[in-house]
């Protein structure tokens, strides 16, 4: 449990190394978007770590780096693949980012915490600690970045775009921001993370002047 | 699509940068000029070359037989080869080169913007000389928003004045809005 804590919020992929952060950027300017990525995220994180453990011990050091990303594109294609299939409304706009999730650097460099003496339980823990973490820093900002932009919160059904699963709306649209949806959707997105990292960058400095 | 639309939209409007976020965790690794035009030339001798090759395999063999869905492997692993030839090359001929900028070189294989360009062809109907437009101009207007980063990065060390919360990659996001802002704006071109 430790381990899982550790990976989603002590070392948590996004805030502390900065690993994955254009997809935080690119997903979370619709809720349903940083939904689907987080499920990609979380599919890639979990198969690609099983194959690298199961061939890591016969794995050649100079063929290491070559053999890593045949296996993570691989399966971030097969997982792209199966999210047009099940979750095609989901990842509309961001088809492209699913594949590049194998080389978005998080998964290298969880690969290359895998020791040939490291128990699957704990790479299994410390994976979904860092998808989770992943989850945990993009979800709430996606609700935020919606909200500020369209006035609510809308989740389409899964296959049929037409059918929404929710959808409600809360803010008038005369205070609705443009920047946060649309073309214009990448300026707040910027703006939005750059301000919770440096209020997280905040709570870590009142944190260590306490201690 | 029109060349100079191309150029416009990879130097400006479209920049990868600012629209798609692409290649951050690079923008934040590198600190000085030399380096940035190193990435530069790097990047675009591996995007041209493996586009280049991609192409004609991805037009008359990847698409007549039916095997679009294995486009993304195929062109990972081009880049990771073509990188390796050039690391071998520069290892050969420009040996104080490569002592000091062999760390970029896997950067370099496993660059997001070298894969998104070449995947472009796979999932919008460019012609050939588009293609190889896109594949210089947009990684030209990657670098010269982390070239103009670099310089703003450097004025902000000297005047001191940046909040402590502020320092690093949430100053490099809001600063990058700032310039999206007014960069954007070309989009209507």
């Amino acid at each position: 449990m430790k381990l899982f804590l550790n990976a989603m919020i002590k070392y948590n992929v996004v805030v502390y190394s900065g690993l994955g952060l254009f997809f935080v950027l690119a997903g979370q300017q619709s809720f349903a978007n940083a939904l689907g990525l987080s499920i990609a995220f979380l599919l890639n994180l979990l198969m690609s770590p099983l194959i690298i453990f199961g061939i890591s011990r016969f794995m050649d050091e100079d063929i290491k780096f070559l053999s890593y990303l045949i296996i993570f594109s691989s399966v971030a294609a097969v997982i792209s693949m199966l999210m047009q299939l099940f979750f095609p409304v989901w990842i509309e706009g961001i088809e492209l980012y699913l594949p590049l999730i194998a080389i978005s650097g998080v998964l290298q460099y969880r690969s290359e915490l895998i020791q040939p003496n490291t128990r699957l339980l704990d790479i299994l823990l410390e994976n979904i600690g860092t998808a989770f973490g992943f989850i945990l820093f993009i979800l709430p900002l996606s609700i935020l970045s919606e909200w500020l932009g369209t006035g609510g919160l809308h989740l389409p059904a899964l296959i049929d775009s037409t059918q929404v699963l929710f959808a409600f709306t809360i803010l008038p649209s005369d205070l609705r921001l443009g920047i946060f949806t649309g073309p214009y959707g990448s300026i707040g997105s910027l703006i939005l993370v750059g301000l919770v990292l440096a209020l997280i960058k905040y709570g870590q400095i009142v944190r260590g002047k306490r201690q | 699509m029109n060349l100079i639309a191309i150029i416009l939209s990879g130097l400006f409007g479209g920049n990868l940068l600012l629209t798609k976020f692409l290649d951050l965790t690079l923008l934040q690794s590198v600190k000085k000029l030399d380096v940035a035009v190193i990435i530069l030339i790097g990047m675009l001798d591996v995007t041209l070359i493996s586009g280049l090759v991609f192409y004609p395999l991805y037009t008359y063999v990847l698409l007549p037989f039916e095997l679009g869905y294995l486009s993304f492997v195929v062109i990972v692993v081009l880049i990771a080869l073509v990188t390796e030839v050039e690391e071998a090359i520069v290892k050969r001929f420009f040996k104080t080169y490569y002592e000091n900028y062999s760390f970029y070189f896997p950067l370099i294989s496993i660059n997001v913007v070298i894969t998104y360009l070449a995947l472009l062809i796979t999932v919008s109907d460019v012609d050939f000389w588009s293609y190889i437009v896109s594949l210089i101009v947009y990684p030209l207007g990657m670098v010269g928003i982390m070239i103009m980063m670099i310089i703003y990065q450097e004025r902000f060390d000297k005047l001191n004045r940046t909040p402590l919360p502020f320092k690093g990659i949430g100053l490099t996001l809001i600063t990058l809005a700032l310039i999206a802002m007014a960069l954007i704006g070309f989009g209507g071109l």
